[in-house]
């Protein structure tokens, strides 16, 4: 299947996690293969691009925590305006 | 030494973060106004000048026409340039393509023909036929009309502050359409001032129609599409269908082809590339402000272009800036700002501290 826009798999895997908060590096990981390679596809840019997701109402961010760099970071859930957004993202996924 | 929680430190980057947005949206207005200045100017630079000192009556009206989409097209196809370099050195270029490929997309680029050939076309054929000065500030009242127009297909309801900001943008309108200018209006004056309001118009239904989906596109790309296809739209629909129009309503085809051609190589050239350059990039911290402090703080702060426009057109151009004109101008922002804060969209979805 051709590749998606970014922003639309982030919120595919936020939604597929089913309600569990997702960690930053952890949505990272699981795009790496896809995207890796591209100038826009970095763990700082992937920040910015959850918190511009998490501004328009699509994810929420929850439970504050340090990461191991003692970098301050949130964890990532879908939100139901993110859920009813889902229905642009193809049925194949 | 108290050690800060987590909770605190992203509060703290939040707060940056909305704090990029604000000053996102207050470029975008002030760039807006900037670009609008420029456009206006270029019809004072060959090809342009000469093509409208020496004409009268018809032939005048399809050469005004004919700068107008000039400039329409100079200003997307520049400004489309101008992103999608902004967008290839941020690596995001393979992304053109794969949101091309989705529903949100697609309703992106159906929203480019709606804001471009008619709302960016309706604006600069405002510019032309009128100043800057005066265009700018009518074009600003699109949330108002947007407004409006939600009320009236989409049965959305709006409290009472959003009417009293569409009161208020409609007095604002009437204030400049009756602000005094020195020397003549001229005779297109209102032909202008009606093809602003078609301006207003179009980029209300783009808004409308861009707002739903845009939410889970990349703005920049978003954007990139938006100024390709409209610059597209022109050259395969608009140019042809006008020429034709023009030939066939008045004997002679107009002279826009050759216009767009000549401008090329003409002193009009950096002026419309700087003017697309300006308006490209307040479109870019336009769509950055909406992603990082919210729809109605980024729309209110974007319509302050309506007295930037007046303020530039002031300094740049000679133009005389009557009170009643400022009044009108800030009366339209005034009432656009209050259509387009809305406090729960404020505190509820943005969160900002």
């Amino acid at each position: 299947m051709a590749v998606l826009p970014l922003r639309f798999r982030i919120l595919h895997i936020v939604n597929k996690a089913a309600g569990k908060p997702l960690k930053t590096d952890e949505i990272y990981k699981e795009l790496y293969d896809e995207y890796s390679g591209e100038g826009q596809f970095s763990l700082d840019l992937m920040e910015s691009h959850l918190m511009s997701i998490k501004a328009v109402g699509l994810i929420d961010a929850v439970d504050p925590y340090f990461d191991e760099l003692g970098e301050a970071r949130y964890k990532y859930i879908i939100t139901e305006t993110g859920t009813a957004r889902t229905k642009y993202l193809p049925a194949q996924l | 030494m108290t050690e800060k929680s987590p909770q605190a430190v992203l509060d703290a980057k939040q707060l940056k973060h909305a704090k990029r947005g604000i000053f996102a949206g207050v470029m975008s207005g002030i760039l807006w106004g900037a670009s609008g200045t420029v456009l206006g100017m270029a019809i004072g630079f060959e090809p342009l000048a000469s093509a409208q000192g020496s004409l009268e009556g018809d032939a005048l009206l399809c050469t005004l026409v004919a700068m107008a989409l000039c400039g329409a097209i100079l200003h997307d196809f520049f400004a489309s340039v101008w992103v999608a370099v902004h967008n290839i050195r941020a690596g995001k270029f393979k992304e053109y393509g794969r949101t091309l490929r989705t529903k949100p997309g697609k309703m992106v680029c159906l929203g480019a023909i709606l804001g471009g050939p008619i709302g960016m076309s309706g604006y600069l054929l405002g510019i032309t036929f009128v100043n800057a000065a005066y265009a700018l500030p009518i074009t600003a009242a699109y949330p108002a009309v947007a407004a409006v127009l939600a009320t009236i297909f989409f049965k959305e309801r709006n409290p009472a502050r959003v009417w009293v900001g569409v009161v208020l943008c409609i007095l604002g309108s009437f204030l400049v359409y009756y602000a005094p200018m020195e020397g003549d209006k001229g005779a297109f004056f209102t032909i202008g001032m009606v093809l602003t309001t078609l301006a207003c118009i179009g980029w209300a239904t783009e808004g409308l129609l861009s707002t739903y989906g845009m939410d889970m596109l990349d703005p920049d790309i978003a954007l990139g599409i938006r100024e390709g296809v409209s610059a597209l739209a022109y050259l395969i629909f608009v140019l042809p269908i006008v020429t034709i129009f023009m030939t066939t309503k008045f004997g002679s085809a107009t002279p826009i082809w050759e216009l767009v051609v000549g401008c090329l190589g003409s002193s009009a050239f950096p002026i419309y590339a700087f003017g697309g350059f300006l308006g490209g990039f307040s479109y870019v911290y336009w769509y950055r402000a909406l992603n990082m402090t919210g729809v109605a703080r980024a729309m209110a702060l974007n319509v302050t272009y309506a007295l930037w426009g007046v303020i530039f057109a002031g300094l740049f151009t000679g133009f005389v800036t009557t009170a009643q004109l400022f009044m009108g101008a800030g009366s339209i922002a005034v009432g656009a700002i209050l259509v387009s804060a809305n406090p729960r969209e404020l505190f509820k979805l943005r969160d900002v501290k």
